[in-house]
């Protein structure tokens, strides 16, 4: 307990650290291309595209909520996945990446998932403005219930570290463990709801509710719901949801920040 | 002792696991109470001094004593296993592989290296150039350093270890690597250092050089502390102990070695905790009560624990029973006052009635 305490004020304490890396980070990347930065944003609206051509105008199956035309529902919830996905991806491999380096000065480790964490929010903030600007475009308009999304918001950070800081340091003893995970995101993406809305589909209904503990779906819904205004946090089935996501949350940050502990010392000697 | 000094080291230990397979690393690694059936390595067995502000200390001993395990200890790379180490200051360490990323160019290493000791952008490129002059890598500097000579990349190593400006500078083994120009160089550097009042920690086998640097030696010698002292003396004492020891015979020095790391993997730290509180009890006239718990804060007090609590053990499992709880909850779709009344109504969900409502928008 201690010990996940310490971690997270670390991550406050070294917060300039963080900054810094992610924009040197971000440069980096893009650097040897020609179109640099511009990549980031090219590369999801292609997507976004795609999945608009097959699932919005020739299969008509998006089933959205009520009263929501499909775009901007899509994109509204491919927005928070996308960045998701790719951190969860990206911080898995921090510790193993940097690890070579961070063991020969004094750098505090546990940092490194939370630079792919900020490192990848500028995507996400772009993305964001471009769904806004597809929601005014189809006459919603912002309401009271955008609040929620700063909440939605922080779940989704905490979410992250707490899986980025597991998976890192599993990462670096079981290297199968990146190849799974990319498993594992690629099924989630068509059972968080991104695509199709399967609280309205066919699905049988017991098959929904195991669905929607996922704690992927708990954030993309709950971004949805704040930004087209269709529900509150403490409504059914919302309540019971929120204190299984925050349950998972908790479990994963306190096993993680364990053993990131008691491995920190050795992560040299263990790749 | 005294309250003014830059580094204190207390009664510090440093255990290694010694896996002797993959699958051993991986059963220790998802056990998250206990490790026992893997031998343990000690690689410091309690060592404790000082060091004070302006003061150059070599480390010396022989190989694998131990001595890279202390200054790596001080330097925040590795925690130690128990005791106590207070530095006060920025640390900044030189050694042989210079820590360095071969797919990125000379300056990407400098800006790299820079920001994760926590220099701004600006505060680089203020240092940018004294590095590449220093280093004396030239046009090099925008090529990869997978493409450098072992001496460049170490020159470059040393030089941003030196230019990031730290309090406290460590350098292990990291002068025998370069040509005499540029340990010339190190040396007028190091020196600088010195009159700057910065303290230096510098980890050697070469005698000469630590003679000619250092104004304290401590010799670590299997794990221990075995002399700390004055330069003269203690560099003595040790190239009497290499010269006996080099006239033994080769199976008589295989004996003494191998009897060595005997005690180190014999080690017992709760028998080295009982009886540093016993020497406190003595010196201090404490009850021996109170010794024990004063040495049990400076052994484990800045440790954080590498197992599992027992207090963090029960707040998983509740929180799992609660997570199972309350998905069980969302399944079944009963409110969560008829669960919390009826909890045999989980097992038998409830069906909306509008279900076929539902798809009515498709």
């Amino acid at each position: 307990m201690h010990t996940m305490f310490q971690i997270i004020s670390e991550q406050f304490s070294n917060y300039k650290i963080i900054r810094r890396m992610a924009k040197f980070d971000d440069k980096a990347t893009y650097q040897s291309h020609y179109l640099g930065l511009a990549w980031e944003f090219l590369n999801p609206l292609i997507q976004i595209g795609i999945y608009y051509l097959v699932f919005g105008v020739a299969l008509r199956r998006g089933d959205p909520m009520p009263g929501v035309p499909y775009l901007p529902w899509m994109v509204i919830g491919i927005t928070p996945w996308l960045y998701m996905s790719k951190t969860v991806l990206d911080a898995s491999k921090s510790v193993y990446q940097q690890v070579n380096l961070a063991s020969k000065m004094k750098f505090p480790v546990s940092i490194l998932p939370s630079i792919k964490i900020v490192g990848n929010l500028a995507s996400f903030w772009t993305m964001l403005a471009f769904s806004i600007f597809l929601m005014l475009v189809n006459h919603m308009y912002p309401t009271i219930s955008w609040i929620q999304f700063i909440y939605y918001f922080i779940c989704m950070i905490v979410l992250l570290y707490a899986l980025g800081i597991f998976n890192s340091t599993v990462t670096v003893l079981v290297r199968d463990w990146q190849i799974t995970l990319q498993s594992i995101l690629r099924m989630l993406f068509y059972m968080s709801g991104v695509l199709f809305n399967f609280a309205t589909s066919n699905f049988p209904v017991v098959l929904i509710r195991i669905l929607e503990l996922n704690p992927f779906y708990y954030v993309i819904n709950g971004m949805r719901e704040s930004m087209l205004s269709k529900g509150w946090v403490w409504q059914e089935p919302n309540l019971t949801i929120t204190i299984v996501f925050w349950m998972f949350v908790f479990i994963v940050m306190t096993v993680g920040t364990f053993l990131h502990n008691k491995f920190r010392a050795n992560f040299v000697d263990l790749i | 002792m005294s309250e003014d000094y830059k580094i204190k080291v207390e009664n510090v230990t440093k255990e290694y696991d010694l896996y002797r397979s993959k699958s051993e690393k991986l059963t220790s690694f998802f056990n998250l109470t206990r490790h026992d059936s893997v031998p343990h390595f000690w690689s410091l067995k309690g060592i404790s001094f000082e060091v004070k502000q302006g003061e150059a200390l070599g480390l010396i001993g022989v190989n694998g004593s131990g001595k890279s395990t202390i200054s790596n200890i001080i330097s925040g790379i590795i925690p130690q296993t128990t005791g106590f180490v207070d530095v006060r200051g920025d640390t900044s360490i030189v050694a042989i592989s210079a820590g360095l990323k071969w797919s990125l160019t000379g300056l990407e290493n400098i800006r790299l290296k820079g920001l994760m000791q926590g220099l701004t952008f600006d505060e680089i490129a203020a240092v940018r150039d004294d590095i590449i002059d220093f280093a004396d890598i030239g046009d090099f500097i925008d090529q990869p350093v997978k493409d450098y000579s072992s001496g460049m990349r170490s020159r470059l190593g040393f030089a941003i270890a030196v230019h990031i400006n730290p309090d406290i500078l460590i350098i292990d083994e990291a002068l025998s690597v370069g040509d005499d120009t540029f340990y010339q160089k190190c040396l007028d550097k190091i020196q600088q250092f010195k009159k700057e009042g910065k303290t230096i920690i510098f980890v050697s086998h070469s005698l000469k050089q630590v003679e000619m640097l250092c104004d304290r030696v401590a010799w670590i010698h299997f794990g221990d502390l075995r002399q700390i002292g004055d330069t003269k003396e203690v560099v003595s004492a040790y190239r009497k102990f290499s010269s006996d020891f080099k006239k033994k015979t080769a199976k008589e020095r295989d004996e003494y070695q191998k009897g060595k790391k005997q005690i180190q993997l014999n080690f017992d730290v709760n028998a080295y905790e009982k009886e540093v509180a016993q020497q406190k009890a003595n010196d201090m006239s404490l009850t021996d009560r109170e010794a024990k718990r004063q040495t049990h804060k400076l052994f484990y007090g800045e440790v954080l624990p590498s197992k599992m609590t027992t207090t963090s053990k029960w707040l998983i499992l509740a929180a799992v029973i609660v997570m199972i709880f309350f998905a069980m909850v969302t399944i079944s779709g009963h409110s969560i006052t008829k669960s919390i009344s009826d909890p045999s109504s989980l097992v038998h969900p409830v069906y909306p009635k509008s279900q076929s409502d539902k798809q009515h928008f498709k």
